[in-house]
This record gives C-alpha cells, sequence and structure tokens, in this order.
C-alpha cells in the first residue's frame, strides 16, 4: 500500500476554489498555452484555493512538471494552497520517486 | 594508515590477487581467440579497473599508473583500434606479473621501477580514447570520473545496496536537462522512463527546480531531472539502450558498490560492534556469474574450528565408549543425536577448508605458454576436474609438486614440432592435467603424449650414478625403472638449464605427495607418452583408518596406504610364508609379498597367549615360517587356533606391497591426526597420533616409513618374481578367487566373492527397523534395506550369536541391500570349480568344497532380484540379447560357469574356450556375434586374442568385450591398444549386460 502524503489530510481546501485541468500536462507540446490559461484563470479569480485535476494524466511530460512546479511557486507567493487532484497510482509513484510528495499538496484518484 | 585503513588495504590486496588470477585466463583465451571476444576484453577491463581504483584510494601510484596503462590498452582492443598480436599480449602478461609484485609489496611499490611494464604498454597507446562509453566510478572517487559524484552522495539505503549487490546490478546516475537532453533532442521524459524500466529501475530521482520562480518562468528555467536507477545491463551496453550522451551518466560499478558495503559495514561494526549476520552476507562473490553469499574468513580462525571440530569427535567418541552399554532409557535416543550432530557439525566444518583444485591448475595454462614458449615447442594443455575440491592444506601443498611435473612433462616428454611431425605425431603436443575421485581419495593425473620413458637410457643413468648396480639393471621391470626416477640426484636431462636437469625435483616431489599421506605412479611408453599418478586423501585433519594392535598397543593405519588385509591361520603359515634371500615372504595370489613383523620394527618383543595355560609367553620363533615341535601333540590345536592365527596388514608404498604383521585387526574408524610432538619427528614410523575412544593416545604408522625402516629393497624379488611369472606363463592358469565366508559354522556356509563386497557392518538387532515386512538400519546418512538370506534363499534359519549381527553391503550395484548374517567366518582363496549341478536355487550361483565343507557360493543378483524386483529385475523385454552367438573366452572354470550364465539369462547362445588361441580357431571355423575374453588366459591372452581379431579382415568386424577380476589404468590402456570395443568388471553382471546392449545397438545403426 502506498503512503498518502499528510497534506491529503485536508481535503476541504479543495471543495470550493480554482479547479484547473491537467489534460494537458502529459505532452511538451501546447505547453505555452497551458501556461498563458492557468495564468489567466489565476489572475481572474479570487484569492482561493488552487486545484489542478489530475484524474485523467497517465503520466507528465517534462513541460508538465516545470508547470506544475512553476504553478506551485506562484500559488505560495500568492499564499494559495494548490492541490494536484485525481493521482493515479503510478503517478504517484513517480511523484514519491522523486521526493513531490513534499512538494504538492496531493489526493489519490482513489482518495 | 589507520588500523581500519590497513585492514581495507589488506581486504583490496585478497581481492586484487584474486583479480590477477581470473585476467590470466582470459589473457590466455585472447591470445588463442581469432576474432575478439569482447565480452573477454570487458571482464580483463573491469579486472584491471577494480584494481586501479582500489589502490588509486590508497595513493599508490605505481599500481595506479601500470593498471591505468592496462586499461588503455585493453580499451583500445576493445574498440577495434588495436587487434591482439603477441606483442600486445606479452606486454600485458609482463604488467600482470609486475602488478602482481607490487601488490605483493605495497609498503614499497612505488620504490619498485615499472618503466619497462609502462613503456611496453605505452607502444599501443597513441590514439587513446575516452575511457568509457560511460563515465565510470572508481570505487575510491578520487581518479578519473568525469562527475564528483560518489555512491556514497546519493545517500541510498543500505538495505537497497545490499539487494542491488544481490541481483549483481550496476548502479548508474543519469542526469538528464530539460532544455538541451530533453526539449532540443526531441526527447519525451515518459519515453525515457518507460525505457529505462524495461532494463531496469529507477531506484532514486531528484528534480533540480531552483531556477524555476512561478508560472511565468517555468518553461523558460532549465530543470535537471536526475535518475538513480539499477541494472543488469553493463556500461558500454547501457548508454546506446537509453540513448543519452555518455557524459550524462556515471555507472558506478558492482566493485564499487561492494566496497561501499564493506566500508558502510565496517563502520557500522566500529560504531555499535558486530552488524547483524544478514549485513555481513551482503558481501557478494563475483567468482562465478552466479551471485553467491560468502564472506571472508581468516584461515586461523577455520583451522581452530577444525581442531575444535576434532576435539568434539574425541570427546563424542569417549562419551560413546563410556556408555556404550547403558541401558538407561532415553539416553540411546540422546547419544544418537548428538553423534549425527558432531559428525555432521565436523563434516561442515571441514567442507570450509575445501577448495577447487581449480584455484592451482588456473595458473598452468600460462606456465605452459611461457615454458613452451621459451623451449620451442608447440604444447595444449587441457585441464578437467578443476572443481574437485581438496583440504586447502593439500591444494596450497600440490602448487610446487604439480609445477615441477608439468615443467617435466614439457621439458623432458613432448618433443619440439620438427620432431614430432617427422614422426607422425601433431606438431602441438598435449598435456591433460585432470583430478576425479576414486574410493574416497582424489587422484590428480598428468599425461602427455610426448616421448615417454626411455627405460634403457635411465638404467644406464641410474648405473653411472651409482644408484644400482649393473646386475641390478638388468633385472629390473619397467615399473621398477621408472621408480628410479624418484631416486634423490637422478637425472637424465643432457644438459642443466632453468627448467630441469638439475637431479633435484622428482624425488623431493615424491616426498612432498607422501608427506601428504599420497602417493604417486608413473606408467609410460616409449614414444607414446608418460602418465604419473598421485593419489591424495581428501583431507590430512580427520582420515578413515584401520586400527590395529602389537602387543597390547594401539595403533592406526590410514585406509589410502591399506591394499587388503590378510588372515593366515597358523597352519598354512608354512605352505603360504617363505624365505627368499632370508626374508619372508607370503604367496598371496601367486605373487610375492614381502613381510615385515611391526614388532621388529618398533623393537618389541613378540609374546603370546598359550592356548591352554592362557599366560602371556616371549615368542621365541625366529621366522613367522619356522614352526618347532611339529610333531608335538597340542600341535594341531594350536595351529587350528584363532589365538594363532597370523594377521597381515597390506600395505601399498607406491607400486609395490608389503605385508606388515598385527597381532589383531580391531576396527576402521575416522581418526583426528594430531601432529607428533617435537621428541618424535625423526621416528619415520609415525606420521602422527590420534585419541581413541577411550582416551589413550594411538599413533599412527607411516607405511613409507616402515618400509625404509626395514630396509626393503623390492627390486631384490624381482628376481624371483621373474622366475615365478615363468612358470605361471607355462602353466595352465588358474585364476583363484577370494572369497568372504559367512553364514553358520555349523549349519550352512555361504560365500560372496570379495571383489563384490564394499563393506561389513556390526550391527545389534534393535537397530533394525521394519516397515511392512521389509527391515532397514541406518547406513550413514541414508536408510539401507536389509535382507536375510534364509527368506529367499533355500537354507535354515542362521542363529544368531552375542546379540551381534554383521551386516555384509555389496558393491558394484546401483542401489546396495544388506545381507544379514550371524557370523563371518573367513576370508579364502579358492581356484575350486564351481559346481552349478548338484544345488541350485533363488540365491545360489553354485557350490564349492573350502576345507571340506560344501560352500554356496552366493548370486546377489538373483538374491537382490527376488527380494527387490522393482529395482533389480533385468528387463527381459529387452530383446537385442537374445540368440546372438557368444564366443567366450575364459580359462578360469568359476567365471566361465557363471558368465555363461549370465549371457544365457539373457537368452543369448554362449561357447567357451579355455584360451585365446582356442577362441581364435572357432572363429576361423564359426561365426559370432560377439567375442567376450578374459584377459589373463595361458597360450595366448586377451590382450593377444583381441589383436588377432582386429588385424584379420575377415573378425574385425566381430566386436570384442573383454573381462578382468579387477579394472586399473594399465589394463584399460592396453586394452584400448589391442584394439577392445568394451572392458568390465567380472563380476559386474548389470554393466556387461547393459554393454553388450549398448555395442548391439551401436552396431545395428551402423549397419
Amino acid at each position: 500500500m502506498k503512503k498518502q502524503s499528510k497534506k491529503t489530510d485536508t481535503p476541504a481546501d479543495t471543495e470550493h476554489g480554482l479547479l484547473l485541468s491537467g489534460a494537458h500536462l502529459e505532452s511538451d507540446t501546447g505547453s505555452d498555452q497551458v501556461v498563458e490559461e492557468y495564468q489567466r484563470e489565476l489572475s481572474s479569480s479570487a484569492p482561493q484555493p488552487v486545484s489542478v485535476d489530475l484524474s485523467d494524466v497517465g503520466s507528465l511530460s517534462a513541460s508538465g512538471i516545470s508547470i506544475l512546479l512553476g504553478l506551485q511557486k506562484t500559488c505560495t507567493s500568492a499564499k494559495r494552497t494548490l492541490t494536484l487532484n485525481g493521482v493515479s497510482d503510478h503517478l504517484y509513484d513517480f511523484f514519491e520517486t522523486f521526493t513531490l510528495t513534499d512538494t504538492f499538496t496531493i489526493r489519490k484518484v482513489n482518495a | 594508515m589507520s588500523l581500519n585503513d590497513k585492514h581495507l588495504l589488506n581486504e583490496l590486496v585478497v581481492e586484487s590477487k584474486e583479480h590477477l588470477t581470473a585476467i590470466e585466463p582470459d589473457l590466455l583465451a585472447l591470445e588463442k581467440s581469432e576474432d575478439i571476444p569482447k565480452e573477454t576484453i570487458n571482464r580483463i577491463f573491469r579486472a584491471v579497473h577494480s584494481i586501479k581504483g582500489g589502490f588509486s584510494f590508497f595513493g599508490l601510484k605505481n599500481i595506479k599508473e601500470l593498471s591505468h596503462s592496462m586499461e588503455n590498452v585493453m580499451m583500445r582492443l576493445r574498440d577495434g583500434e588495436l587487434t591482439v598480436n603477441p606483442a600486445i599480449i606479452d606486454a600485458l602478461f609482463g604488467s600482470l606479473d609486475k602488478l602482481r609484485v607490487l601488490i605483493d609489496d605495497t609498503a614499497n611499490s612505488d620504490n619498485i621501477s615499472i618503466s619497462e611494464e609502462i613503456s611496453a604498454l605505452t607502444q599501443f597507446k597513441s590514439g587513446q580514447s575516452s575511457l568509457s562509453s560511460a563515465t565510470t566510478e572508481s570505487p575510491d572517487n578520487t581518479g578519473e570520473s568525469k562527475t564528483k559524484t560518489s555512491l556514497k552522495d546519493l545517500q541510498l539505503p543500505h538495505e537497497m545496496l545490499v539487494k542491488i549487490a544481490k541481483e549483481g546490478n550496476f548502479i548508474y546516475l543519469v542526469k538528464l536537462s530539460s532544455h538541451k537532453d530533453l526539449h532540443s533532442a526531441n526527447h519525451s521524459l515518459q519515453q525515457f522512463t518507460e525505457t529505462v524500466q524495461s532494463y531496469g529501475s529507477i531506484i532514486k530521482g531528484r528534480i533540480e527546480h531552483d531556477n524555476i520562480t512561478g508560472l511565468e518562468d517555468c518553461l523558460l528555467a532549465d530543470v535537471v531531472f536526475i535518475f538513480v536507477i539499477a541494472s543488469v545491463l553493463e556500461p558500454d551496453l547501457f548508454q546506446p539502450v537509453i540513448e543519452v550522451n555518455p557524459d550524462k551518466i556515471t555507472a558506478f560499478s558492482k566493485e564499487t558498490i561492494r566496497y561501499h558495503l564493506q566500508v558502510t559495514t565496517m563502520k557500522q561494526e566500529k560504531e555499535s560492534g558486530p552488524a547483524p549476520s544478514d549485513t555481513i552476507s551482503a558481501t557478494v562473490s563475483e567468482k562465478t556469474n552466479e551471485s553467491t553469499e560468502t564472506i571472508r574468513v581468516k584461515v586461523p580462525l577455520l583451522n581452530s574450528l577444525v581442531n575444535l571440530a576434532g576435539e568434539l569427535v574425541l570427546s563424542r567418541n569417549q562419551l560413546l565408549e563410556r556408555i556404550k552399554n547403558t541401558d538407561e532409557a532415553g539416553l540411546k535416543n540422546i547419544l544418537t543425536d548428538i553423534d549425527m550432530v558432531t559428525s555432521e557439525l565436523q563434516e561442515n566444518i571441514m567442507s570450509t577448508r575445501m577448495q577447487p583444485l581449480g584455484s592451482i591448475f588456473g595458473k598452468f595454462p600460462r606456465l605452459i605458454r611461457d615454458l613452451s614458449k621459451s623451449l620451442g615447442k608447440q604444447v595444449d594443455l587441457m585441464l578437467r576436474g578443476e572443481n574437485v575440491e581438496l583440504d586447502k592444506s593439500i591444494i596450497e601443498a600440490l602448487a610446487d609438486p604439480l609445477t615441477h611435473l608439468l615443467r617435466n612433462s614439457v621439458d623432458h616428454g613432448i618433443e619440439k614440432p620438427e620432431i614430432r611431425q617427422k614422426i607422425g605425431k601433431p606438431t602441438a603436443g598435449s598435456i591433460q592435467l585432470s583430478a576425479y575421485h576414486e574410493g574416497g581419495q582424489v587422484n590428480i593425473e598428468i599425461k602427455d603424449d610426448g616421448k615417454g620413458i626411455d627405460c634403457e637410457r635411465v638404467k644406464k643413468n641410474a648405473v653411472e650414478k651409482g644408484i644400482i648396480s649393473t646386475e641390478d639393471a638388468e633385472r629390473l621391470t619397467d615399473q621398477e625403472v621408472f621408480e628410479l626416477i624418484f631416486e634423490p640426484g637422478f637425472s637424465t636431462a643432457e644438459t642443466v638449464t632453468d627448467v630441469s636437469g638439475r637431479g633435484v625435483g622428482m624425488d623431493v616431489v615424491k616426498t612432498n605427495i607422501e608427506s601428504l599421506a599420497g602417493n604417486i605412479d608413473i606408467n609410460s611408453e616409449q614414444g607414446r607418452g608418460t602418465t604419473i599418478i598421485l593419489r591424495l586423501p581428501l583431507t590430512l585433519a580427520i582420515v578413515p583408518a584401520l586400527i590395529i594392535s602389537c602387543e597390547q598397543r594401539r595403533f592406526a593405519i590410514p585406509q589410502i596406504s591399506l591394499d587388503e588385509l590378510v588372515r593366515l591361520h597358523a597352519y598354512e603359515a608354512s605352505h603360504r610364508i617363505e624365505k627368499i634371500q632370508n626374508k619372508d615372504v607370503l604367496r598371496l595370489r601367486d605373487k610375492l609379498l614381502p613381510l615385515i613383523r611391526l614388532t621388529d620394527i618398533l623393537n618389541i618383543t613378540p609374546t603370546f597367549i598359550h592356548p591352554k595355560t592362557g599366560k602371556r609367553m616371549v615368542d621365541k620363533r625366529r621366522a613367522l615360517s619356522d614352526r618347532r615341535q611339529a610333531d608335538r601333540n597340542d600341535s594341531k590345536e594350536r595351529r587350528q587356533s584363532s589365538q594363532s592365527a597370523i594377521n597381515i596388514v597390506v600395505l601399498k608404498v607406491g607400486t609395490n606391497q608389503y605385508g606388515l604383521i598385527v597381532d589383531r585387526m580391531i576396527d576402521s574408524e575416522e581418526i583426528v591426526v594430531k601432529p607428533l610432538s617435537s621428541y618424535m619427528k625423526n621416528c619415520k614410523c609415525y606420521s602422527g597420533a590420534t585419541i581413541m575412544g577411550d582416551g589413550h593416545v594411538a599413533l599412527i604408522l607411516d607405511a613409507t616409513g616402515i618400509a625404509e625402516s626395514a630396509n626393503l629393497r623390492f627390486n631384490e624379488l624381482a628376481e624371483e618374481k621373474q622366475r615365478q611369472s615363468d612358470q605361471f606363463n607355462r602353466q595352465s592358469i588358474k585364476e583363484s578367487q577370494s572369497f568372504l565366508l559367512f553364514g553358520s559354522r555349523k549349519n550352512e556356509q555361504m560365500a560372496l566373492n570379495l571383489s563384490l563386497v564394499s563393506r561389513i557392518e556390526t550391527i545389534t538387532p534393535d537397530i533394525i527397523e521394519t516397515v511392512g515386512t521389509k527391515e532397514y538400519i541406518k547406513h550413514g546418512n541414508a536408510t539401507m534395506r536389509i535382507i536375510r538370506p534364509e527368506k529367499y534363499m533355500p537354507i535354515r534359519k542362521q542363529k544368531t550369536e552375542n546379540n551381534k549381527l554383521y551386516v555384509i553391503i555389496p558393491k558394484l550395484l546401483k542401489q546396495p541391500i544388506g545381507i544379514i548374517t550371524t557370523s563371518i567366518i573367513d576370508v579364502i582363496d579358492s581356484s575350486t570349480d564351481l559346481d552349478t549341478t548338484h544345488i541350485t536355487g533363488t540365491g545360489i550361483l553354485g557350490s564349492i568344497i573350502i576345507n571340506d565343507k560344501l560352500v554356496l557360493i552366493v548370486d546377489i543378483y538373483s538374491l537382490f532380484e527376488k527380494a527387490e524386483p522393482d529395482v533389480y529385475k533385468i528387463n527381459l523385454e529387452d530383446k537385442s540379447l537374445t540368440g546372438k552367438r557368444i564366443l567366450l573366452a575364459e580359462d578360469t572354470s568359476f567365471f566361465r560357469t557363471l558368465e555363461t550364465s549370465y549371457f544365457e539369462s539373457m537368452g543369448c547362445v554362449v561357447e567357451s574356450v579355455i584360451n585365446g588361441k582356442e577362441a581364435l580357431g572357432r572363429l576361423e571355423k564359426d561365426s559370432f556375434d560377439m567375442v567376450v575374453t578374459d584377459l589373463i588366459m595361458p597360450e595366448m591372452n586377451g590382450f593377444e586374442l583381441t589383436r588377432l581379431i582386429k588385424e584379420n579382415p575377415g573378425m574385425m568386424h566381430i566386436p570384442v568385450l573383454a573381462l578382468a577380476t579387477h579394472i586399473d589404468n594399465a589394463s584399460t590402456e592396453k586394452c584400448g591398444k589391442a584394439g577392445v570395443d568394451a572392458f568390465e568388471a567380472k563380476l559386474d553382471k548389470e554393466s556387461i549386460l547393459k554393454t553388450m546392449q549398448s555395442i548391439f545397438s551401436t552396431s545395428s545403426v551402423r549397419s
């Protein structure tokens, strides 16, 4: 059984807030558009919690990881919380191998 | 240097020596190989690299520099920039030898010149390419790696490293930049991880993302993905598979991982006491391709364990002796357990000292290469039996004698190529060095196809050197001439060279082998080659021995020196013991055996117990055959008395035998050999001492030393032997058989051919266990079925005497069954004809008359077939022998009857004759499917018969099966030369019939 990140104990943080799609994080192509879209959504929304839906994402591209890391840093500066939702076991293993489970708040797909 | 560093350095020296040993055969293979065997080059490369890395850590620059130069040459060979040639191999061998010198003397290594080796290697160095496609991290992390990351920096958990080492994986650190390695190279991270996972596993990762400050620059900033990967792929395969620039990969070799584990384990031990056993066992040996767990243990510790095991065995024996007659319930079971555990413990401890002979065989290919090169000869060395194991002390002591014998083979034996070509031999001579188990000992054979020993030259040389007289020389047999080679100062080499001719060596070889409780034999045929056989015990610490007594003192005789035991009734002494040159000799199976009385050698006054008074009296007889007062009334009684019987232990010294007369043969035991005290070192009759079950010390007799003390000159018997031999050949030969007599003294007596008996065990009825209707005993670590003959044979029940039973364990059988008897009566020789007509039945081969008494000869094959039909029933459905016409040439009536019964049982039609001449006559008149022949027969022996058959175009197609009572190397070789198709032991019915079936099936396939 995989260990859950401690931060997943606070699911209420993501119940209301900005929900971003993670659909294009699997590929390196079109990354610029994703960044622009995220920036737009963030600036137009209230300072509320942010979550990215990764339920349809099987793997992350190098650009996808960079975008999530950039998003995490932007949210931290803006004192907004970021949660990665619907993370598959396979993807969770990847985060764990690269010790990203301490960087992100992760909710697994079956959580 | 700290204590810890010293310890590490010692470890490194041991490990590096193993690497050097492993490199040598690979270099030889490289020299012989026509293409470039990449794996061989890689193995050499890795071994040299490990040496370099290890010693760099200690700042030993000469070792580092020399190994680095060797690496460069290996790398160029691997990359195809150089091709293998003798100059490169010579330079590499030269460097290897120098590395050995440096590693043997690490403290002084930087003062030893390596310039010659370096310059020899440097000539192949120009155009040097990079060390490896993937940068390989050396164990010390000091030298050549292009990245400073060490295995320690990866902070991998110890358990994970243990697992990786156990699985034989390499560790790779791969750093990928998101811009340069992924986006620009059109590589996706997913693709990369999937590829890695099909060839290994990502065990750790990290992403360096400090450059990213937020969403604004996340795609502009370079992110570095760091992967730690475990994979079985070697560096040169890993890089092309993952398709990443080599600069991005750091490889950690298996040696580095092992080294790291050793260091961390030692640190843990230092900090928190000894590490748990599972941590220690993590050290992984790469001696073989299998991953086996090993630990290095200091030899003194093993020696101490062996000694303690020996002491435990002695204490166990004493305990068993002391309370063997106890009736206390439960105690016997505990004793049995202690007995078993002690035996197993002792066996296991002894096995820790066992080493494969490959550890010394491995150095000989190089020796032969260098030697043959310097002598201008071509020699192929074939090694067999490298996995045969011997005690470490024996292995170490064998290195010099074997080296000497091999050097002799190349120097004296193998001819120069031009001579070999002229006499029709292949230009390259061959030397076979093989090891194999035989009869609880290990034989090492050195066989060459060179010019063989010139007996005339040896004799002339021995006479010139005053070793023998001219008269002696004329009398000597070939075998005795070969023995002269072992005389001190003997050499036939025409010139004194570095290799041979100094007249020292073979006597030292013999002395060394005998000091290991072994012996040495030579067989040679001029023009065909020489075979030298060393026979050695498995271990020197605990050996099987016969315990005998002489004048109430007990002695042990190692079984390796024993040939047989003979018991003569006093009344037989006068006609079987004769005087030749005023010395007692025993006529044993048409041979003359010199006799020595142990009392004479040890200077003990012989005594005997008077059968009537029971008093011990001084034995005043001057000779064994001196039977005084033969007309006295009580003489017959005295001579029948078992007290008056003469017990003779037949001992072997090289190819000679002599009989040692002792009072009693007590038992056979595994004895723990203890060295003699310095006061007794000069007593050459003893080779050591042991402690018996009752706590008394028994001295171990040395067969060679006793023969020397008795001044026994075997060649003095040569003339008489020759005379006997002539007589033997002139007469019709009556081949006598040795029989074990057993059964009831009053009722039926049975006999079994002694060649069929493996051993006799004494048991008490209470250890017999019954399962269903069958009875079993524990034999060694296994269970053995035992049978009572009266259950299957038409004889009366044997009555148990003294609550004691004997189990006769036969040999030459796939699954021996023990035969129970109430008494063992005697071992006798008989050449009486076998009567197969009057007494017949299951388990009865026939009957003979021995000492005026009717004795049934047991047919174990039919007895066992009745008792255990599933195992012993011969497959009668196989009709391949049915109707075959067999011509049997056998002069001994007993065997003629026996062998005829074998063949007839399979449906063969048998015609028998009594010598080779008659057989040839029958073959000229009639047709036969096979000739089965005895080897020793009057008129014409089996060798001559076979030779004539195989030379005759009309008969040469007939297969010839030779049978002999004993199979030895000399007979096997003679049979091969004569053209015999197969050679079997006369009493091994199963093998004989199988061989016949196989011969017929092969010939039917051919036809």
